[in-house]
């Protein structure tokens, strides 16, 4: 009898901790991505994509400043180097965090070991190449301010013209390029982003010799990326030229999970 | 009532020339053991005492190195359909490559290879190498596979068949800088390469391509640390 209260008694006072949910917030943010017949722009067919959820916006320095804190083994300084390189986070004036006015700016200068690691603690997994392609290909919403004509553009466009700017010395806030039909925010004009697999497209790194097929097995299967679309063709050629561990400062990461919430 | 024979040795495919590695198999064996098997008990003491007398294995207490391959953690199965980390490999020096037992085209071709430094290493008296493959394909490459695999090519006790769930497989291929993509009709299209890992499992010498060529990889797997 004694044993049964002192049970409920821990039961309760352990109650609190589990209804803290630090990944809540970031779970609550993700948008339905309802299932597709999608063409990506290397493939040469059709592939149904199952219905996923995407983060809205993409994880910023603020939310990996809180990561960090939770999961010491990803401090800059403690973090094995077999899975981030010497760039790891160095826009960050100390390992704890951002900059303020980078607050809200997109973490970038982060590895793939790094993204996947955060994406786990919040329930979730990186996009797949095709998933996160499918959802960058839904048009842009355009907002019509007080007394303004709606600015109509084109992702390709907005895309272009980020290409042909410098890298700025701290990143634009997320939120500050475009909304898509979706409800997500910045997949085109703000950062490059991880998949998680990255690694999916033996091409290599120099265009010019074509695909070395002594290197790859079932070498020829691997299809070229329509010469029109530029922007597609330097996303793919940016994702093969990474390793894993890479830190590139204009390179970040959004997470998603598998539709009902499971990652 | 089924008998049941106590396992006397290790799995050929983890069988290793630490003494310490042995040791903490044969307790966790023992801590299962039916009670009708009094007789292995003296062995088992002999054993442990002339272990710690010996302080065999003090190398796998030691940390390992920050860009160690054994620091993924991934529970892979192997061919008996047992557990097994890439840290077990801990030891010695390992030649290790990623392919699927359906790949036709090129991966027998990797495996030759690797056997031929098995062989090269076995004449010289060369030190003792692990050879490990990793499967691309969790989906056909159940250890049943891996082992008709192992049939199929005469991969003796110094091979190690494994396989993984997809996420990490893709980790590994991705700390090994291996590229890998599944094709519509189950076919992989993924880097041609062999890697050679020193003792802690740190990355000596990637072997890309397809040619043949062992010289570069016999060195890395002979060089005494």
């Amino acid at each position: 009898m004694l044993g049964i209260v002192a049970l409920l008694a821990g039961g309760i006072s352990v109650a609190p901790l589990f209804c803290e949910t630090p990944t809540a917030p970031a779970t609550l943010n993700r948008r339905s991505v309802p299932a597709m017949l999608f063409r990506a722009p290397a493939a040469q067919k059709a592939t149904w994509v199952k219905p996923f959820l995407l983060d809205r916006f993409a994880v910023t320095n603020a939310d990996y400043a809180r990561f960090v804190s939770m999961h010491t083994e990803w401090r800059r300084g403690n973090v094995k180097s077999l899975f981030v390189d010497e760039g790891y986070l160095r826009h960050w004036p100390s390992a704890t965090g951002s900059a303020r006015e980078e607050s809200d700016s997109p973490v970038t200068n982060v590895s793939w070991f790094a993204a996947r690691a955060y994406c786990r603690a919040q329930s979730g997994r990186l996009p797949t190449l095709l998933e996160w392609e499918r959802a960058a290909a839904e048009p842009m919403i355009v907002h019509s301010h007080q007394g303004e004509r709606p600015q109509p553009q084109s992702i390709e466009s907005l895309v272009l013209a980020w290409y042909e700017k410098t890298s700025p010395a701290a990143l634009p806030r997320i939120g500050s390029t475009y909304e898509n039909r979706l409800g997500l925010y910045d997949l085109h004009g703000l950062i490059w982003e991880w998949v998680e697999d990255f690694n999916a497209l033996p091409i290599s790194s120099d265009s010019r010799g074509g695909i070395d097929r002594a290197l790859f097995c079932a070498g020829g299967a691997a299809a070229g990326i329509n010469a029109a679309d530029y922007a597609a063709y330097m996303r793919y050629a940016f994702r093969s030229s990474l390793q894993a561990r890479f830190s590139v400062q204009n390179l970040g990461f959004r997470c998603a999970s598998d539709a009902g919430g499971r990652p | 009532m089924k008998h049941i024979s106590p396992p006397t040795r290790r799995p050929h495919h983890m069988r290793s020339t630490h003494c310490q590695s042995g040791w903490m198999w044969r307790q966790s064996w023992l801590l299962s053991r039916p009670s009708w098997i009094p007789s292995l008990t003296p062995s088992w003491i002999l054993s442990l005492i002339l272990c710690t007398a010996a302080a065999c294995g003090p190398r796998h207490t030691e940390p390992l190195p920050g860009d160690s391959l054994y620091q993924l953690t991934t529970a892979f199965t192997n061919d008996d359909g047992r557990s097994a980390a890439l840290s077990d490999l801990r030891g010695q020096r390992v030649a290790l490559a990623m392919i699927y037992t359906e790949c036709v085209y090129v991966c027998p071709r990797i495996v030759a290879d690797m056997k031929r430094l098995q062989r090269a290493l076995a004449e010289q008296g060369g030190p003792d190498v692990r050879f490990v493959a990793v499967s691309f394909d969790p989906q056909r490459d159940t250890p049943a596979a891996l082992r008709r695999y192992r049939k199929r090519r005469g991969l003796d006790q110094h091979w190690s068949l494994l396989t993984a769930p997809e996420p990490d497989v893709r980790e590994l291929a991705a700390a090994l800088g291996l590229a890998y993509t599944r094709l519509e009709n189950g076919e992989f299209s993924h880097t041609i390469a062999i890697t050679i890992l020193d003792e802690n499992g740190v990355i000596l010498h990637r072997q890309e391509g397809n040619t043949g060529d062992t010289k570069a990889m016999l060195e890395y797997l002979r060089h005494s640390p």
